[in-house]
């Protein structure tokens, strides 16, 4: 009887367990209009990092394409301006699935969260980089991201890292139909 | 109907073989992922490579990060000389995988195959999508599912003790919530965006050069109809997906619209881990007869491939 008694308390336990993993997840997740800041702090404290999730995907609707090109400098030379992807680009609209994918994946979160900060920052398409706005660009969520990304395919590309860089992109806003290149001002490393 | 609910937890563990079927599915596929992105390791997994990591507060003493110090072992600074480190956990990885996928000490494995792929997807998280964190999840979760008696043939009946038969019920049902959940996170991010609502969501997805090849762009683009079907399907399909996925006499069309989704999500889209991921998920959802009805079929298909292979050569 005893057992019996213990067993279906260990019974409970692993529900009252689902419930507690679930609320967490629902508060953690939840979008930003709906969720209470301090029950986000409480659930995180539990969900980050092993269960962190965000399930917007695709939310808001993505509207902004474009492509990155880079201008290596290094010590002794420096290149054309490169789109990176270029090749991975074409090879993944014939043959979706391989690695190509990721880096293709990886440019389009890039030009995603450049946008982001741009927005932030009060650019229009269309315009010049705020050079003014430099101190908060560095703060903002891609200034590092682009950084590492043109070092680390100095290396990939041409086996060295780069002095300096260039770095520009075109975006194209498909929903307001307005296209624009903008050009960040120079990495150096 | 209280009562009921402890013994959801307590009864003998009966969905050994879905569970079974479904890590091993999960597995190949996270194999042959592994093996396809083997020549841009250095690049998406390197210190060095084309993405910032999260960093690492040398200042903070490892035991006091949490789970940040297992999980993102690849962002301190030690691998910025010792690139063989990210190479370990890639080999790990693979190694993990075909001891999970060959029986080979099997909860040691799964415990392994968490602890590379998370710690290389953490890494990488700018190349990646929520099919990786799916994963992630996933293999977590996993890593609590198993059979008491790891000697046993494969053939026996599987054992499970008292406290093994718990764990396997929770983590399965937490299993099938999660991607319950995520359905229900996805729709209701989704009613927030006007482009979803007024269906020209995937009108203006397809005119982007990242997520269209030349059939979404041919379906899509300019096409203010067909978007509007296809977004209100997604949108139909989402928000009733954790209610109609319990409803037996519905549940397997439902289903097989939602394969359908998610390979238009993989191949036209081109996000195909997500959309895969996604498929082999629903494995979770199928009752023992419709897993043996699925795995005949299957055996049925790679049988006739074989010899029609066979015959030709």
């Amino acid at each position: 009887m005893q057992t019996n008694k213990n067993k279906i308390w260990l019974g409970w336990c692993a529900f009252l367990f689902v419930v507690f993993h679930f609320t967490c997840v629902f508060f953690s997740a939840l979008p930003t209009q709906f969720s209470n800041p301090k029950m986000k702090q409480v659930a995180d404290f539990y969900i980050e990092p092993v269960f962190s999730q965000s399930w917007g995907m695709f939310v808001p609707t993505p509207i902004i394409d474009g492509h990155v090109e880079i201008k290596f400098y290094f010590e002794q030379d420096s290149t054309d301006w490169i789109a990176p992807t270029e090749e991975a680009r074409k090879i993944h609209s014939l043959f979706p699935g391989t690695w190509n994918e990721d880096l293709i994946i990886g440019e389009s979160n890039l030009i995603y969260y450049l946008n982001v900060d741009l927005v932030e920052m009060g650019w229009k398409m269309g315009e010049p980089f705020p050079v003014e706005l430099m101190e908060r660009f560095h703060k903002g969520y891609s200034f590092f991201k682009i950084k590492y990304y043109i070092e680390g395919y100095g290396r990939y590309l041409f086996d060295k890292t780069p002095s300096k860089a260039l770095f520009r992109c075109y975006l194209r806003d498909v929903v307001a139909e307005k296209s624009g290149l903008i050009e960040l001002p120079t990495f150096v490393f | 109907m209280l009562r009921k609910i402890p013994q959801i937890f307590l009864r003998p563990f009966p969905f050994w073989d879905q569970i079974d079927f479904f890590r091993k599915t999960l597995y190949l596929f996270l194999l042959i992922n592994a093996l396809i992105l083997l020549p841009i390791v250095n690049e998406i997994y390197g210190y060095h490579g084309i993405i910032g990591g999260v960093g690492w507060d040398l200042a903070e003493p490892w035991y006091k990060m949490g789970s940040h110090a297992f999980l993102f072992i690849l962002n301190h600074p030690i691998n910025s000389g010792h690139g063989w480190i990210m190479y370990g956990f890639v080999i790990g990885q693979i190694l993990a995988l075909i001891a999970g996928l060959f029986n080979f000490y099997p909860k040691l494995a799964s415990v392994f195959v968490y602890f590379f792929t998370a710690n290389l997807f953490n890494r990488a998280y700018l190349v990646f999508t929520g099919g990786e964190v799916l994963i992630s999840l996933v293999l977590f979760y996993l890593m609590f599912i198993h059979k008491s008696n790891s000697k046993s043939q494969p053939n026996e009946a599987p054992i499970f003790s008292e406290i093994q038969t718990i764990l396997n019920n929770t983590f399965y049902w937490i299993l099938l919530l999660q991607v319950v959940v995520l359905y229900f996170f996805s729709i209701l991010y989704k009613l927030t965006d006007p482009l979803w609502l007024n269906g020209s969501a995937l009108m203006y997805i397809s005119e982007l050069s990242f997520f269209s090849g030349q059939t979404m762009t041919y379906l899509f683009s300019d096409n203010i109809l067909m978007s509007q079907i296809f977004t209100y399907l997604v949108l139909f399909y989402q928000g009733l997906f954790p209610i109609l996925v319990w409803v037996k006499p519905i549940k397997i069309p439902y289903l097989l619209l939602g394969v359908a989704i998610h390979l238009g999500i993989a191949w036209w889209m081109g996000i195909f881990t997500f959309g895969i991921t996604m498929c082999i998920s629903y494995l979770l959802f199928l009752t023992p007869d419709q897993l043996v009805k699925l795995k005949g079929f299957l055996s049925k298909i790679w049988t006739r491939l074989f010899f029609k292979r066979s015959r030709s050569e």
